[in-house]
């Protein structure tokens, strides 16, 4: 569509400038959409590894609790587990990606995760809950990668409406503007011209 | 195992005290007739037969106590084979048997029934006393033994219904002792009679 | 004390007890019943033969923890009305109340609600053990429960680890096991314990190395009152897994410890290895059946029927998971199936 703007010498080059300036927006703007949908892809395909990993131990973890409920009655399992030993405190940060502020989750563990005492409880259940303990961290780190993912995500989509509007509204809206300019200019151009050769005849045949 | 002890030494005491007692008041007694504790032939011939009975009495009933608790366990819990458990509890009762055999023998043959001790010296009052002992204490100890494994066969009953005969074989075993301390009582009786 | 040698005193109080504990084993399930249990179809089937084989279901009941609580209750009652010594009724339910001092203590640390997990199988009502552990009444307390809640809140003081509690009162109960065993001069009842406490520490032991944890804190986790000392086993926490096995064959529990161990690596599971330790417990027990007059065969019907309630609990938790029989199986006691 064509902008509302004066047909004037002084708004094409205006506009020339602003097609010069927006070709360059658009061209980075492509570059950085391009390397952020690399990060995401590497990133995706990461936290698919992650997160078949991370299922498989809560699986072994929750076996490991079956078997271990299977041999103790359940307020023995529920006076072991009751307690627990291990403190968990979160420290949240934040790196840049491609501009994109992501978090960075670092657990501060203390204690053990064992909380009971070993009489009347099973092995299965120091197994599951190990497994667990082991869980927690790639679990933690599986919640980051994923914050980021969606967060890159946003903004690479983001980054595709700016580059899709540049690419065919604002450039194409552009050319036809200038391209309207140009016409109409030298429309009056041809048209002044015709004119003053009417003029330029008139005045001979007056002579 | 306490009460055993208990027993065993009960007896001893009173035979101690029996023997102790009866020089003195045979000495005494046939000075003066008067005395409350006169220990004549007859007072000898009836302790002899009341110990029989008396010994062989306990032996029974606590052989007895045992398979029969140990039966009324099996029992209480449903279980059916009263018969069974039956004969393994009566059999630690037969020696009772034996030691009322062997006082009735003494009471008949030393006159005291009929009432004619007439002939009835001292001596023959230890002799009875003496050959009354054998049935009495073979009695006592074995039935006590025979009731703890009636009580056993009782309990493998319990388990296996069909081993029954074995249990009661094992029992037997015991009472054959007892039978042997009556055999040799009835046979000092019929010497000291003849 | 010598591991293999075992009097048994003809008490004869126990005749009649005797008597009906015989009866009552004839009751404990077979490797037939077990097997039946395991061909059930689903959960509900595996009730209804329970209710079939004389466990107390009765139709509303859809969970089986009630179930075993009632067949558990029935077996201690059962010790109450048989035994003639004070002392064994109390070892055995004593072990409720140092369960539930257990569970009171965390409660209190951890400001949490806790009665569903405690048991009112014990000689002391919940609500006076949790009067007194709250600081008031302490005075009506046994002496042991006393210094086992003292020991308890000492070492949580110093530690602030939920596992100090569990630990401290652990060590007080087996303390008072054994204290009273040897009082009551029962040589089968003492050996049965010092089994259970070497069995409990060689699984202390290994879980202790399983879990890389360290090992040097061996004699805080360690039971006293075995035949192998908290200096066996120190000796021994640096060896590798495989000549750990060797180092049991001077014991009475070499070959299940080898066996266990093979099966712990091949597996990475406990299981095994508890089975096979339960395994000799029960082969124990059931040498009471030499005896014919004494506490020792009403206790071990008690313990042997709480290895049956503890497979059954095997069996329905698996049936209740959909766990293949096969898998269910292997954690019977093989004594069983």
């Amino acid at each position: 569509m064509r902008l509302a703007v004066n047909a004037t010498r002084m708004q094409l080059l205006r506009l020339r400038k602003r097609l010069a300036i927006v070709r360059r927006g658009h061209k980075l703007l492509k570059d950085k959409q391009d390397a952020m949908m690399r990060q995401f892809m590497e990133l995706v395909k990461s936290v698919k590894g992650m997160r078949a990993r991370v299922e498989d131990q809560l699986q072994a973890a929750f076996q490991s609790f079956l078997l271990a409920r299977s041999t103790m009655p359940d307020q023995l399992v529920e006076e072991a587990i009751c307690m627990p030993g291990m403190r968990l405190s979160l420290k949240v940060g934040q790196r840049q990606i491609m501009n994109v502020r992501v978090p960075v989750l670092k657990p501060i563990v203390e204690g053990s995760i064992r909380c009971y005492g070993f009489v009347g409880t099973s092995g299965d259940l120091d197994i599951s809950l190990r497994f667990l303990g082991g869980v927690l961290e790639q679990s933690l780190k599986l919640a980051e990668a994923e914050k980021t993912m969606q967060l890159l995500a946003d903004d690479i989509e983001k980054t595709r409406r700016r580059v899709n509007a540049l690419e065919y509204t604002l450039i194409p809206d552009l050319i036809e503007t200038i391209r309207y300019i140009t016409m109409k200019l030298s429309e009056m151009e041809r048209s002044n011209l015709s004119r003053l050769m009417r003029i330029k005849n008139i005045i001979r045949a007056e002579e | 195992m306490a009460r055993l002890k208990r027993i065993s030494g009960c007896s001893v005491a009173l035979f101690a005290v029996l023997v102790m007692a009866t020089p003195a008041f045979a000495q005494a007694g046939s000075e003066s007739s008067a005395s409350w504790f006169r220990f004549g032939p007859v007072t000898l011939s009836i302790a002899g037969a009341a110990i029989a009975v008396i010994l062989s009495g306990i032996g029974s009933a606590v052989g007895i106590g045992y398979a029969g608790r140990a039966s009324l366990g099996a029992m209480s819990e449903g279980t059916k084979d009263f018969a069974k458990y039956l004969m393994l509890t009566a059999l630690p009762g037969t020696q009772g048997i034996y030691g009322f055999v062997a006082a009735f023998l003494v009471l008949l043959w030393s006159g005291i029934m009929a009432g004619d001790t007439a002939a009835l010296t001292v001596d023959k009052g230890w002799q009875f006393f003496c050959a009354s002992l054998p049935v009495a204490f073979a009695g006592l100890f074995s039935a006590i033994q025979q009731g703890k494994v009636c009580a056993s066969g009782v309990n493998m009953t319990t388990k296996q219904p069909t081993e029954v005969g074995k249990a009661l074989v094992l029992g037997v075993f015991v009472e054959f002792y007892a039978v042997l301390g009556l055999l040799i009582t009835i046979l000092l009786l019929i010497s000291i009679r003849g | 004390m010598d591991l293999s040698e075992i009097t048994f005193k003809d008490d004869t109080r126990y005749a009649y007890a005797v008597g009906r504990v015989r009866a009552l084993e004839t009751k404990l399930f077979t490797r037939a019943d077990f097997s039946r249990l395991l061909e059930a179809a689903d959960f509900p089937q595996a009730l209804r033969l329970l209710a079939e084989l004389g466990y107390p279901v009765s139709e509303e009941i859809r969970e089986y923890e009630p179930v075993l609580e009632a067949e558990q209750r029935a077996a201690l009652i059962l010790l109450d009305n048989l035994s003639e010594d004070d002392g064994l009724v109390e070892i055995f339910r004593r072990r409720y109340d140092y369960h539930n001092l257990k569970v009171l203590l965390k409660g209190k640390h951890s400001g949490q609600e806790l009665k569903r997990a405690t048991m009112d199988l014990g000689l002391v009502s919940v609500d006076d053990l949790a009067e007194a552990v709250m600081g008031e009444e302490v005075g009506e307390l046994p002496e042991t429960l006393a210094r086992a809640m003292a020991g308890a809140e000492a070492a949580f003081a110093e530690s602030n680890a939920p596992q100090e509690l569990d630990v401290a009162v652990d060590k007080e109960q087996y303390d008072f096991m054994s204290q009273v065993l040897r009082r009551l001069e029962n040589s089968f009842l003492q050996t049965w314990l010092i089994w259970e406490v070497d069995l409990q520490n060689i699984k202390t032991f290994l879980r202790l190395r399983w879990l890389d944890e360290n090992v040097k804190l061996l004699e805080r986790d360690m039971l006293p009152g075995g035949s192998l000392g908290t200096g066996f086993f120190r000796e021994i926490r640096e060896e590798p897994l495989d000549v750990l096995a060797q180092t049991f064959t001077m014991t009475p529990y070499g070959k299940a410890v080898a066996e266990g161990i093979s099966q712990l690596k091949a597996k990475k599971s406990f299981a095994s290895l508890e089975r096979i330790c339960d395994d000799l417990l029960i082969q124990f027990l059931k040498r009471s059946r030499e005896a014919s007059f004494g506490a020792e065969p009403v206790i071990a019907y008690l313990l042997l029927k709480e290895f049956e309630i503890r497979a059954v609990r095997a069996v329905l938790v698996g049936k209740l998971n959909d766990l293949p029989k096969e898998k269910i199986r292997e954690r019977l006691p093989s004594e069983y199936v």
